[in-house]
C-alpha cells in the first residue's frame, strides 16, 4: 500500500484493459483428463485451475464413511511453479482454509443423501495463480461434478469483486488483488438465488458492500452462462458427427 | 484435504422445539434473535505476556496472549513490523476437539482473527519498525479456546483485540552504529481501530446473533462481518455449508452494525487500564 | 435434424402435477434436473436421461465384476460402482461349506473375472451377489471392456436391436453388464476391436440421430478394410 499506483485510469479502464465490470476471458475445457470420472480446465486470464472429481466410491479409511450421506473430500493445492515466488510445496494454512471454504460451497449442492457411505473425491489444482483462484476453484469443481454425472440442486457459479481506487471491481487481477482496497470472493447458485461461498478481507463502506454484494452475483451470472453453455455444448459435436 | 465432518448429535426433540421458537423469534435460552450473550473480560492476567484478555460470551471462554518479539521485516514491507495470528481448540475445551497440530477449524479461525485485525488496521503495524528492512516488533497473537459453548469466532476476535489494547512493548534506543539498547520504557502498543465482529447463525432461512452451542449445531450455516469503529465492513466470512440468499445477507449486515455498536460501548467503555473486569450485556 | 435440448442441473423441467423421476428432485413447487441430460415426460413422470451417469446396484441387475479381496468366508468383487459388492463363500461351495477345509483363495484368486446377478442390496449394507444361475459364473476368456451406465439403453437398442446389429455383423456374441461392464467373446481381436469401436461412437453420439446408420456404416467401412488386408496376406 505504500507506493501506490493507479488501477483504474479517468476514463474507468483498468491495468489491463477492462472496465469496472468487465470479467477477464474465461475458457473452459470439459473432460480435459482421461481417468477422472469428471474434469475441466478452467482458464480465467492468467488462472488456471485443472478440477478433477472421482466417485463416489467405497471409503477408506473405513471410520469417516457417514451412514445417511456421501462425504466429500476436497483438496485445494498450489502449484510450486504457479506463483511469482516458487511457492512451497508443503500444505500452507491458506491452503488449508481453502479447502475447507470450498468443500462447505459445494455440500449443499451435492445430493450426498443419495450416496450413503461413499466419498467423493474433489481436486482443485491451481496450475498458475492470478487473484480469485479460490473462487475459480469452486466455479471449476461445480463444472467436474457435473462433468462426473454426481447428481446435484444447482450449478454453483463464483466471481470474485473488490475495491481498488475506490471503486468497485469485478474479478480482480492480481495487481487489483495485492494493492487494491478489498478483495470480496462470491459463490453463487443462481437457480436457487443462494449464496454459498461469502468472504471479504480488506475495507468497505456498508454501501460498498451492498454495490459489491450486488456486482458479484451479476458477474457469477455471467460465469454460470459460460457454465451452462460449456456443459451443454460438450455432448454436441456436430462436426464429428458429419464425418 | 477437508473433508466432511459427522454433524454433532443434538436431541431430535430439542432441534424441533428449537425450530419451533425461532418461527415464533424467540431462543432455546429466551434470548431474542439479536440479542447476544453476557460478554465479560478480564485482561492482563497472565503476567509473562505482553498482553493478554480473558473473554467470555455466554458460556464459550476464550484466553489470548500476545507476545512481542524482536524480529525482521518481510521483504515485501520493509516499513511495517509483523504480525502472527494463531488459534488453538484445546482438547479441554470440548470432546470435539482432538489433540494435535491445529485443524482446519483452528486455522479457519485463526485467520479470520488475523483479517479482523489487520485489515481494520487496528495494529499499527508501522509503528513497529525499529530499523527498516532490518528490526522490527514481530506481534504474535495465541487464541487459546479454552471453554466451547458456541461463537468462537465473536469471543476470539474481541479477545484478541482486547488482549492487543492491553500489549506492552520495550522500547529500544539505536545507536549510530545500528546497534540496539533496551531501555526501561515500555509503551502501549499503537492503535488505530478496535474491530468488533458479530457472527449470525442461520437455520431454515431464520437469523439471529451470537449462536450458543446447541444452536451452533443445528445452524445451516454462520455468517460474520467485523466492523472498524466507523462502521466500515473489514472482514466478512460465511462458515459451514448451508445457503444464504443476498437479500439476507444485506439485513444481516445492517443489523450486525447496530449489534457492534452495542458491543463495542461495552468492549470500550468503562475505565481504562489494566486488571479491569468489565461485565456487560450487549442485548438489547 | 433436430437438436435435443440439454440441461443441466439445476435447470426447472416443469412445475405443478409432476412426478420426479429419474435424475430430477422436486423443489418447493417446481422439477429439477440434477445431471446433464435429456429430459423425458412419460405420463406424469419427468425424468432425465443423464449423458454421464455411474452404475448405483439395483437387485436382479447383470453385473460383471472382477474379485479384488479375498477373505475365509467370502470374496469382495469390484462391480465398477460406488460399492463394491461381496459373494459370499457359501454361494459358490453350497451350504455345505466348510471354512477349514474348503479354500476361497484356490477357488477364486483376485482378478478372477465374474458374471453375476445381485441378490441383495439397500443404503445400509453393501451389495451381495450370486454366480449360481443360468449364465452365471467365472469366466474364463473372451475380452472385456467398458461403457458409461448411462449408454447402456443405446448399446442394447429398441428390443436388443444395436447390440444385434453388432453382433451379426462382427461375428460375436457380447453381453452387457449393467454395470456398463462388456464382455465379448469371439476368437478374432480384429472382430474385438470392431466391437469397441461402435461402442465408443455410441458413446459419443448416443443422444444424436441416426444412431443405427452410423454404427452400420463403420463395422462395415472396417469389414471391407479387414477383406482387402486379408487379401494381401
Amino acid at each position: 500500500m505504500s507506493t501506490k499506483r493507479q488501477l483504474i485510469n479517468e476514463q474507468g479502464i483498468r491495468t489491463d484493459g477492462r472496465g469496472v465490470d468487465d470479467l477477464r476471458p474465461i475458457k473452459i475445457t470439459l473432460g480435459y483428463l482421461t481417468h477422472a470420472n469428471g474434469s475441466v480446465l478452467y482458464e480465467q486470464g492468467k488462472n488456471k485451475i485443472l478440477a478433477a472429481v472421482f466417485g463416489p466410491s467405497e471409503v477408506h479409511p473405513k471410520h469417516t464413511e457417514l451412514p445417511d450421506r456421501a462425504i466429500l473430500r476436497v483438496r485445494y493445492r498450489m502449484a510450486p511453479f504457479s506463483t511469482e515466488e516458487r511457492k512451497s510445496p508443503a500444505p500452507t494454512r491458506r491452503e488449508i482454509e481453502l479447502s475447507m471454504v470450498i468443500r462447505n460451497a459445494l455440500e449443499s449442492v451435492v445430493l450426498t443423501e443419495l450416496f450413503p457411505r461413499t466419498v467423493i473425491d474433489i481436486f482443485v489444482e491451481v496450475l498458475q495463480a492470478d487473484a480469485g483462484t479460490r473462487v475459480a476453484g469452486v466455479t471449476a469443481a461445480a463444472l467436474a461434478l457435473a462433468d462426473a454425472g454426481i447428481p446435484m440442486r444447482g450449478i454453483t457459479a463464483g466471481c470474485a469483486v473488490g475495491k481498488a481506487d475506490g471503486k468497485i471491481v469485478c474479478d480482480l487481477n492480481d495487481i487489483e488483488d495485492k494493492e487494491g482496497e478489498a478483495d470480496m470472493p462470491v459463490a453463487y447458485i443462481p437457480t436457487l438465488n443462494k449464496i454459498s461461498l461469502l468472504q471479504m478481507d480488506g475495507l468497505m463502506t456498508q454501501e460498498e458492500f451492498k454495490q459489491a454484494l450486488s456486482k458479484a452475483i451479476n458477474s457469477a451470472m455471467k460465469v454460470y452462462q459460460l457454465q451452462v453453455n460449456a456443459l451443454k455444448t460438450k455432448y454436441i459435436k456436430r462436426e464429428e458427427v458429419k464425418k | 484435504m477437508s473433508i466432511t465432518r459427522e454433524k454433532p448429535v443434538v436431541s431430535k426433540i430439542l432441534q424441533k422445539e428449537m425450530l419451533e421458537l425461532l418461527s415464533n423469534g424467540v431462543r432455546i435460552d429466551k434470548r431474542k434473535l439479536d440479542e447476544y450473550r453476557k460478554i465479560s473480560y478480564q485482561t492482563g492476567i497472565i503476567e509473562k505476556a505482553d498482553g493478554s484478555a480473558l473473554l467470555s460470551l455466554g458460556e464459550t471462554m476464550v484466553l489470548v496472549g500476545v507476545k512481542v518479539e524482536l524480529g525482521q521485516p518481510f521483504g515485501d514491507t520493509p516499513d511495517q513490523g509483523v504480525l502472527v495470528v494463531n488459534a488453538e481448540l484445546l482438547p479441554l475445551a470440548s470432546q470435539t476437539f482432538e489433540p494435535g497440530p491445529p485443524d482446519e477449524r483452528a486455522i479457519a479461525l485463526a485467520r479470520y482473527v488475523d483479517r479482523s485485525i489487520r485489515e481494520s488496521n487496528m495494529v499499527d503495524l508501522k509503528s513497529l519498525v525499529i530499523v527498516p528492512g532490518k528490526v522490527c516488533y514481530v506481534v504474535y497473537v495465541d487464541v487459546y479456546v479454552l471453554d466451547y459453548g458456541g461463537n468462537l469466532i465473536d469471543a476470539s476476535v474481541l479477545a484478541a483485540a482486547k488482549a492487543l489494547e492491553n500489549t506492552k512493548i520495550r522500547k529500544y534506543e539505536v545507536d549510530e552504529n545500528g546497534k540496539l539498547t533496551e531501555t526501561e520504557n515500555v509503551e502501549n502498543l499503537k492503535l488505530n481501530d478496535f474491530p468488533i465482529s458479530v457472527t449470525f447463525g442461520i437455520i431454515n432461512n431464520k437469523y439471529f446473533v451470537d449462536p450458543n452451542l446447541e444452536e451452533e449445531q443445528t445452524c445451516d450455516t454462520f455468517l460474520t462481518f467485523t466492523y472498524t469503529q466507523t462502521g466500515n465492513i473489514c472482514a466478512v466470512m460465511k462458515n459451514e455449508q448451508g445457503l444464504i440468499s443476498p437479500a439476507q445477507v444485506i439485513e444481516m449486515m445492517e443489523l450486525g452494525w447496530k449489534k457492534a455498536k452495542e458491543i463495542s460501548s461495552l468492549m470500550l467503555g468503562g475505565q481504562k487500564g489494566n486488571d479491569q473486569e468489565n461485565i456487560g450485556n450487549a442485548g438489547s | 435434424m433436430s437438436e435435443k435440448p440439454i440441461v443441466v442441473p439445476g435447470e426447472i423441467l416443469t412445475s405443478g402435477y409432476y412426478r420426479a423421476g429419474e435424475n430430477t428432485i422436486k423443489l418447493d413447487n417446481s422439477i429439477i434436473a440434477t445431471k446433464v441430460g435429456i429430459p423425458q415426460t412419460k405420463g406424469n413422470t419427468v425424468r432425465v436421461i443423464a449423458l454421464k451417469s455411474f452404475y448405483v446396484p439395483k437387485i436382479h441387475d447383470l453385473v460383471i465384476g472382477i474379485v479384488s479381496e479375498v477373505y475365509y468366508n467370502m470374496w469382495k468383487v469390484n462391480i465398477f460402482s460406488p460399492y463394491v459388492a461381496v459373494l459370499p463363500a457359501v454361494d459358490v461351495f453350497g451350504r455345505r461349506f466348510d471354512p477349514t477345509k474348503d479354500n476361497t483363495l484356490k477357488k477364486m484368486g483376485i482378478g478372477t473375472v465374474l458374471k453375476a446377478r445381485i441378490t441383495l442390496f439397500d443404503r445400509t449394507q453393501d451389495p451381495v451377489i450370486t454366480i449360481r444361475g443360468e449364465g452365471l459364473g467365472i469366466i474364463e476368456k473372451g475380452f472385456i471392456t467398458s461403457v458409461n451406465p448411462s449408454k447402456i439403453a443405446k448399446l442394447i437398442g429398441k428390443k436388443g436391436s444395436m447390440l444385434q446389429k453388432i453382433e451379426q455383423l462382427t461375428d460375436t456374441k457380447i453381453t452387457v453388464g449393467q454395470n456398463g461392464i462388456i464382455l465379448i467373446e469371439t476368437q478374432s481381436i480384429r472382430a474385438k476391436d470392431k466391437v469397441i469401436k461402435a461402442i465408443r461412437l455410441i458413446e459419443r453420439e448416443a443422444h444424436l440421430p441416426d444412431l443405427a446408420d452410423r454404427v452400420t456404416e463403420i463395422l462395415k467401412e472396417d469389414g471391407e478394410n479387414e477383406h482387402e488386408k486379408a487379401t494381401d496376406q
